[in-house]
């Protein structure tokens, strides 16, 4: 396994969402026996050393997502987990059913990863975004759902839902490079646990995923402006680390960033733990508005969205004075 | 008695059973496609598998899945038929918090392993099933049941290719052809005559067999294993009781008053 020091986590990020995929599978299939399942994404999510080496525990279905899923839940046990993966969209909406059924209904030892979540497909257009699969999979009662924010996060989580025998889906942003937002020191990654990125005491952004990136810069451009920013990465969606999330709500806004539509994600899963709160700051849900954008660069994807850097402080400075 | 006079005697008393449950029961049950499949979960269960044979490993043991899950209350009766259950069933169908519910749900006790009623889910589970016994070198059997409407979801299809593209001969397809579904005659809504062909074009070896009458589906299953097997189960919805053969408004109804007691008469409860 890899060590989570400066250099791994730069390698990792280095490597994108899905060759960090495909490194933690192949490093993690040392340590337990999985099985790995995959609907014509062998080669996309970076099986193929896995595939070449453990022949016997990798299953290629085709372009079938529903029959990945339901042969996944077949071919897993407590002892013996799969995971399935294909893009987002197919991972999550087209066997919204089986992952209803197996995953939710029987609890099965499965791991679905949903990759180019968000935008990062941006140039096939909104056939291949993930903006959604948040709102969906979080419904479904029993699973666990992760959204990690880097290559150390990516490689972490992945190991942490192979080791656990829950049902859990992997909402996996991010492309080929990937922002580093980890740091050796103090790393840490427990499932159902958020970390800290930086303290401060004027606005609290909780965010997720790769967007993460952004809103680590949209806080240093508020901090020139003498507005003070702590983050918390809520890598966890499900189940949410409330804990963390109202332990101190002294700022004078909670803005929530993600990479998927406002409406059912981590910006309402925010609002239902803080709804059940007397005294708290008001909410500010920055996420996609319900629309899907035309396909483009990653980076005109983010400003269609008003998710930039630049977006994201700007309306936070609005709203704060 | 031969074995098969057995077998015939036990169907008789499965479905003495069943009718026995609107007794207790007054919600509206699975009648035809639960009549439709008795002697086809017997003959798996009693007579052809080892799942109701004691002491076999884990690993040399056959495994059921009933895709059609609306036939959980033919399968909680062969189960008790077969002396698989702890206690009777028949005053806990469909009660409070029971575990025998309308629709299968998994339970480890009652040898379910997949939950089903959203149809088409368990062919391509019983296919997943499959892949670990060879990979893990399991010796037993996969058998799944659908329903002929159930052919109608593509979700099924997905797992026919699949388990014809890596040789699934540890896996075994039981069609309960009983020609009726929600909505009417098969034949009418998306046909499924051509059945056999489709399956045996996928690679499938496909026999056809009566679905009421053991020696013939023993001879069905029994067939070469090189394939993935589908047996075609010719079927009489609502088997048994005269006035839900071939009605399709039997699929899901309430049994009770004059059309209960002659239920009861039909199948030997007087």
């Amino acid at each position: 396994m890899m060590e989570m020091d400066d250099r791994g986590i730069k390698f990792l990020s280095y490597m994108g969402a899905r060759g960090t995929l495909g490194q933690a599978v192949f490093d993690m299939a040392e340590e337990k026996k999985f099985y790995a399942v995959s609907a014509d994404l062998g080669v996309g999510s970076g099986f193929s050393r896995f595939a070449d080496k453990y022949p016997e525990r990798f299953v290629d279905v085709g372009i079938a997502e529903q029959n990945m899923v339901a042969v996944a839940a077949g071919l897993s046990s407590k002892e013996t987990p799969s995971i399935a993966t294909s893009w987002a969209a197919f991972a999550s909406h087209r066997c919204a059913d089986q992952i209803r059924c197996f995953l939710g209904l029987m609890s099965s030892n499965v791991k679905v990863v949903g990759m180019g979540s968000g935008l990062a497909n941006s140039w096939t257009g909104g056939s291949h975004f993930g903006i959604s699969e948040l709102a969906m999979v979080r419904s479904v009662p029993g699973i666990d759902v992760i959204a990690p924010c880097d290559g150390a996060e990516i490689y972490s989580a992945v190991t942490a839902a192979l080791l656990n025998d829950r049902p859990t889906y992997i909402w996996l942003t991010g492309g080929t490079r990937l922002p580093v937002i980890n740091r050796s020191e103090a790393y840490r990654f427990q499932i159902g646990k958020a970390n800290l990125i930086r303290d401060g005491k004027d606005v609290l952004i909780v965010g997720c995923g790769t967007l993460l990136g952004e809103c680590v810069k949209a806080a240093d451009l508020l901090d020139k402006e003498g507005i003070s920013v702590k983050i918390l990465n809520m890598h966890t969606i499900k189940p949410l680390d409330t804990a963390a999330l109202l332990s101190d709500l002294s700022y004078r806004m909670i803005v929530t960033v993600e990479e998927h539509n406002v409406r059912g994600g981590l910006g309402s899963a925010v609002a239902e733990a803080l709804s059940e709160v007397k005294d708290k700051p008001v909410q500010i849900r920055l996420g996609i508005e319900d629309f899907v954008p035309a396909a483009g660069d990653y980076h005109y994807l983010l400003e269609c969205c008003k998710l930039t850097a630049e977006q994201i402080a700007s309306r936070i400075l609005m709203e704060i004075s | 008695m031969t074995e098969i006079e057995n077998l015939v005697k036990m169907a008789q008393n499965v479905r003495r059973t069943m009718v026995s449950v609107a007794d207790y029961c007054n919600n509206a049950i699975h009648w035809g496609s639960s009549l439709s499949c008795v002697e086809i979960l017997l003959s798996i269960v009693s007579d052809i598998s080892n799942i109701s044979t004691a002491g076999i490993e884990d690993r040399e043991k056959d495994i059921l899945v009933v895709s059609k899950g609306h036939a959980a209350l033919a399968y909680y009766a062969v189960l008790e038929e077969c002396g698989l259950l702890k206690h009777p069933f028949v005053e806990e169908y469909q009660k409070n918090g029971s575990q025998y519910s309308e629709e299968l749900t998994m339970n480890e006790e009652l040898l379910i392993k997949c939950s089903t009623g959203s149809l088409g889910l368990g062919l391509p589970f019983a296919a997943g099933l499959a892949i670990r016994g060879k990979r893990e070198g399991r010796d037993g059997r996969i058998y799944c049941v659908v329903g002929d409407g159930e052919c109608d979801e593509g979700s099924l299809w997905e797992a026919v290719m699949l388990s014809a593209q890596l040789k699934l001969d540890n896996l075994a397809l039981v069609v309960d052809r009983n020609r009726l579904q929600l909505d009417g005659d098969t034949e009418s809504i998306i046909s499924q005559s051509a059945l056999p062909d489709r399956l045996a074009a996928f690679g499938w070896k496909v026999e056809k067999a009566n679905g009421h009458d053991f020696a013939s589906l023993r001879a069905a299953f029994s067939a070469g294993k090189e394939t993935p097997l589908a047996v075609i189960a010719d079927t009489v919805k609502g088997k048994g009781i005269s006035f839900m053969e071939n009605d399709f408004t039997w699929h899901e109804k309430v049994l009770q008053g004059k059309l209960l007691c002659t239920a009861r008469g039909e199948v030997g409860l007087i």
